[in-house]
This record gives C-alpha cells, sequence and structure tokens, in this order.
C-alpha cells in the first residue's frame, strides 16, 4: 500500500490543477445541495400547510384550485348546523368561510404584484391554529394582516409592510394592522382581510371554500353532507391531500432542478475526466516504475482513488461552506408561497455522497488508462 | 386435542366473522323489493310537495352526477326519468359517462335529482354501496319507498330509502 501522503504529495504538485478539480467539483456538488434543499423546502411546506384535522369543502370541478372554486356564502353556516363533532372553540364552530383571491397588490410608490390574499372571518384562526399574531390584532374591515414572509413573496422590503402603513388591493387602501406569521406554510406569504371587504373587491357574491376542523366528527362525515346536497355541488378533501395534490403539481419543477444540476455535473465530470487524463497519462511511468519496485496494481489503484476523492471532498467542503453561508435560510419564492431553503445536515450528507460518486466516477477510467499498459512498455513511456 | 382444535378454528371463525361484520356492514335483507311499489311520482313532482319525514315513493334513473352510485356509502343520486335526458338518448352521442346528464344544465339538472341514501338502526348512513343490489348500475331505472329525510329543503330532496326495486332492462 501506499501511503496517504504520497497522494497528499502528487495532489499538491501541480496547484492550478487542484483549484480546476476542487472548483468543478464544488460547484456540481454545491448545485447538488441547493437541488435537494429547494426539492425538500417545497416539499415541507405543502405538507405542513395541510393539516389532517382540516377538511376543505369546495366547488366541484375545482378540486386542483381553491383559487377557481366558488360556493355559497351560506356552506360554512350549513355545515356548523349539519355536521355533529366539528370542533368547538368557546362555543363556536371551527368553520371558516374563505375567499382565496390573487391579485394586485400595491406598497407605496412600487409598481403591484400579484399578491394571495385570503378573506376570512375570525374563525379562520380557530381553523389554522398555525397563525399567531407577532404584532398587531385581526383586521376588520379595510384593514388587512400580513403574513411575516409576504413582504419578501411580494419583492418588498419588510418595512413596506410594517404596521400602519396602507398597501392598495385591487384599488382598495387598506391598513396594516396586525403581523402573523405560520412557520413552514404558505400561509405565511398571504395577506388576510376582511372577507365582506373581498367579496366587494372580488365583485362576487360567493366563497372560495369552508374549512372545517375536525373533532368527533370524520372526513367522512363531512363528505356525506356533500354528497347530500346536490343543490349546493360541494366537493369535501382533507386539507392535507390537497396540499399533496398541489405538490405533485410542482414534481415536474422539482424535476427540471434535479435536470439542471445533472447537466452542470455532467459536464464537470467531463472537465474533470479530461483534467485528470492529461494528469495520468504523465504519470505512466511514475506508475510503471511504483510496480517495479514492488507496488501491485491495486495499490496505485487505490492511491490515484485517494487524490481524486481528496480533490472532489475538498470540493465538498467548499461547496458545503458556500451553501451554509449563501443558500441557508434564503427565502425562495413560488406560485402560492415562499419558503426558506434549509441546509440540513441530510442536505450535507448527499453532498458529500455526491463528492464520493464523482471521485469515483471522475478518477476510475483515466487511472485504468494510466494502469493498463504492461510494464515494459510502460516502463518506456515518454 | 381434536376438540380443542375445532373449538380454536370455531372461536378464530367467529372472531373473523365479527370483524368483517363490522367492517362492511352488509345492506337489510329487506332492502331490495321484489315487485315495484304502486303510486311512484317522478323526482320532479315528488320535489313539489315533499315535506320532511313523509313517506315517498319515487321513479327515476340512477345518474345526475358522474359518480351516481357512491362507491363508500349507501348513497345514489336519482334523476328525473323524463325531465331531464341522459346522453346515451341524445342520438349521435359518443358520451362515456352517459349518466351524468353532462348535456342537460346544471340549473336543470339540479331541480331534476334527488338523493337516494340507506340508514341502519341508529340513523348512521351506510357504509356499504348500493351498487350490485339487483343490478344496480348508473342509469338503472328504480322505484323507491322511503321517507323524506330531515335535512331536505325545497331545493334538494333527500330521502332515506327502505327498500329498492331495480327494473330489469
Amino acid at each position: 500500500m501506499l501511503p496517504l501522503s504520497y497522494a497528499v504529495r502528487n495532489l499538491f504538485r501541480v496547484p492550478a490543477r487542484l483549484c480546476q478539480l476542487v472548483l468543478g467539483a464544488a460547484l456540481v456538488i454545491f448545485l447538488l445541495m441547493l437541488a435537494s434543499a429547494l426539492s425538500n423546502g417545497m416539499d415541507a411546506v405543502l405538507r405542513s400547510s395541510g393539516s389532517e384535522h382540516n377538511v376543505i369543502v369546495l366547488g366541484t370541478g375545482s378540486e386542483e384550485s381553491v383559487e377557481r372554486s366558488e360556493i355559497k356564502a351560506s356552506v360554512p353556516s350549513l355545515l356548523a348546523a349539519s355536521v355533529p363533532g366539528i370542533k368547538t372553540v368557546l362555543g363556536k364552530p371551527a368553520v371558516s368561510g374563505e375567499i382565496h383571491y390573487n391579485g394586485p397588490l400595491q406598497a407605496g410608490t412600487h409598481p403591484a404584484s400579484q399578491a394571495l390574499i385570503r378573506g376570512v372571518t375570525p374563525a379562520a384562526l380557530l381553523v389554522h391554529p398555525e397563525v399567531q399574531l407577532l404584532s398587531g390584532r385581526f383586521p376588520r374591515s379595510g384593514e388587512v394582516m400580513v403574513g411575516k414572509l409576504a413582504a419578501h413573496k411580494l419583492g418588498l422590503t419588510e418595512d413596506d409592510l410594517a404596521l400602519g402603513k396602507t398597501i392598495t388591493v385591487a384599488e382598495n387602501p387598506m391598513r396594516i394592522v396586525g403581523i402573523f406569521h405560520a412557520p413552514g406554510t404558505v400561509m405565511e406569504a398571504e395577506v388576510w382581510a376582511d372577507l365582506s371587504d373581498m367579496l366587494a373587491i372580488g365583485q362576487r357574491d360567493t366563497i372560495s371554500c369552508a374549512v372545517v376542523r375536525l373533532d368527533d366528527a370524520t372526513f367522512d362525515d363531512v363528505e356525506i353532507f356533500t354528497l347530500q346536497r346536490l343543490d349546493l355541488e360541494l366537493a369535501a378533501m382533507l386539507e392535507s391531500e390537497y396540499y399533496a395534490k398541489l405538490s405533485s403539481f410542482y414534481r415536474p419543477l422539482r424535476a427540471m432542478t434535479w435536470v439542471t444540476t445533472c447537466l452542470v455535473a455532467a459536464g464537470a465530470i467531463f472537465g474533470g475526466l479530461n483534467t485528470l487524463y492529461a494528469a495520468f497519462a504523465s504519470r505512466v511511468r511514475e506508475m510503471a516504475t511504483l510496480q517495479a519496485i514492488g507496488y501491485r496494481r491495486r495499490a496505485l489503484l487505490l492511491s490515484l482513488l485517494q487524490e481524486g476523492m481528496l480533490a472532489t471532498l475538498m470540493g465538498a467542503l467548499v461547496a458545503a461552506a458556500l451553501a451554509l453561508w449563501l443558500a441557508d435560510g434564503f427565502a425562495v419564492t413560488f406560485s402560492i408561497g415562499t419558503f426558506a431553503l434549509e441546509i440540513t445536515p441530510q442536505v450535507l450528507g448527499l453532498g458529500v455522497l455526491g463528492g464520493v460518486a464523482l471521485a469515483l466516477i471522475g478518477t476510475l477510467p483515466p487511472a485504468w488508462t494510466c494502469l493498463k499498459p504492461l510494464l515494459p512498455a510502460a516502463l518506456r513511456a515518454s | 386435542m381434536k376438540s380443542t382444535l375445532r373449538s380454536l378454528t370455531a372461536i378464530v371463525a367467529l372472531a373473523l366473522a365479527t370483524t368483517t361484520h363490522a367492517a362492511d356492514p352488509a345492506l337489510p335483507a329487506s332492502l331490495l323489493a321484489e315487485k315495484a311499489p304502486k303510486d311512484a311520482v317522478s323526482v320532479v313532482k315528488a320535489r313539489e310537495n315533499a315535506k320532511p319525514g313523509e313517506a315517498v315513493v319515487l321513479r327515476g334513473k340512477i345518474g345526475g352526477r358522474k359518480i351516481a352510485l357512491l362507491p363508500k356509502f349507501a348513497m345514489a343520486v336519482l334523476a328525473d326519468e323524463k325531465a331531464i335526458t341522459s346522453c346515451n338518448d341524445m342520438p349521435g352521442d359518443s358520451c362515456k359517462t352517459p349518466w351524468d346528464y353532462c348535456c342537460e344544465s346544471p340549473e336543470k339538472l339540479s331541480s331534476s335529482t334527488a338523493t337516494i341514501q340507506v340508514r341502519d338502526e341508529k340513523g348512521k348512513i351506510l357504509r356499504t354501496p348500493l351498487r350490485g343490489l339487483g343490478e344496480l348500475k348508473e342509469l338503472s331505472l328504480v322505484v323507491i319507498s322511503g321517507t323524506v329525510d330531515p335535512a331536505s329543503t325545497k331545493d334538494n330532496l333527500i330521502v332515506n330509502a327502505t327498500s329498492i326495486f331495480v327494473e330489469k332492462p
């Protein structure tokens, strides 16, 4: 066996080549970590946005998107009266009639941007206990409360959506009276307004959905209600199921991220192969000499692999440092919300595994070419 | 030894039968009528005068929604036989789900359909599908006897069925 110091010394013999290998590997591993964090983050936010205790009642045919759904405004009260076993808080049934509106929102002199505005009543807090007011109070008519990540979603600063500021929703000025958070859910990037205001702004007499929080009742009980009331044309879905479906809707987007990463990785592997082929080709005689003095091919292959592995693991270290410094906590916006990237130990572990794979794929073919020639021919190699 | 084994087998069989029964409550044997009850009225006619708690005899076709026979519950949607036309009765129509009456307007559909459901003795809707009861399927012509459910309104007729007669095609 050749000592590890031999591989280390060889690695640092040409610093420019080492830099090229380390940076190439770092780029690929950094992208791998980003793709993994993005995919995990999007999945997590959609998974935790839906509760298994909540049932969304929406219009038939609109099960894919609550924004397109329209149901009668009387549905929440009918549900509360007809389905026994709905959760009650201080005697009030936890049934929230909501409007999910995607429309223009303007803050100050900034240009208007598309915002997710949820028209709600105070009952919304009974069905979404994740929502907690950080400051201010629940909005009344002409007022809104904004999620902690709403500013980022809208491309604004937190100051633009501070308490007391006025925003314009579809040309209607509204004062910010509350700031809330709902950690890890899409609601954190939303703006919540009074339900009646949103009925007026949307010029509609229907709401988007009713969210029911179950206690003794089961999903079947709510579903039976929707099936009995043919006149209301309702469909029921577990909230968790709704967001799981949304998650599958974003699968192509996540696949694109992985495809991009794979393409960049392929480019980097070919670049690395090229560099190592050139580097190892000039060492054919050196390897032959080592064989002549008694080292076996297997030991030499291992030493070459150690070199490749050390270079890519240094790349992994650089990538991990970059990911923790630049990407951890970075807020990513997608059409229905915002989430923060998290560089978890799993993501870092995936980066290290990627580094090992990169080293094996990048080192083995050039090493094979270097060690393949017969000893007499290799000793005469220039 | 033999008798112990036999007893054990009997206990296991009994336990299995009880579990199966609890998970899949069967439809009452009396639900399937052998003869069509007399004085049946159409769905539209029934909707005009139905009052919660009253006895009613309805005649209609299973249909009016894409899922007209519910897979999880003893519930079905009954469409008026004459007031609305299913897609298969429209010349040249090749609809794959003719029982959904998709060619009718939502308003007409809503005013010409009723919900049929079967409750157990405790008043709970049975968690057993009606499909297959006397070869019941979509577009089957049926005569239902039952009572108008207390949740019925003038816009929505719900009937708690006590007997279902399925006409042979």
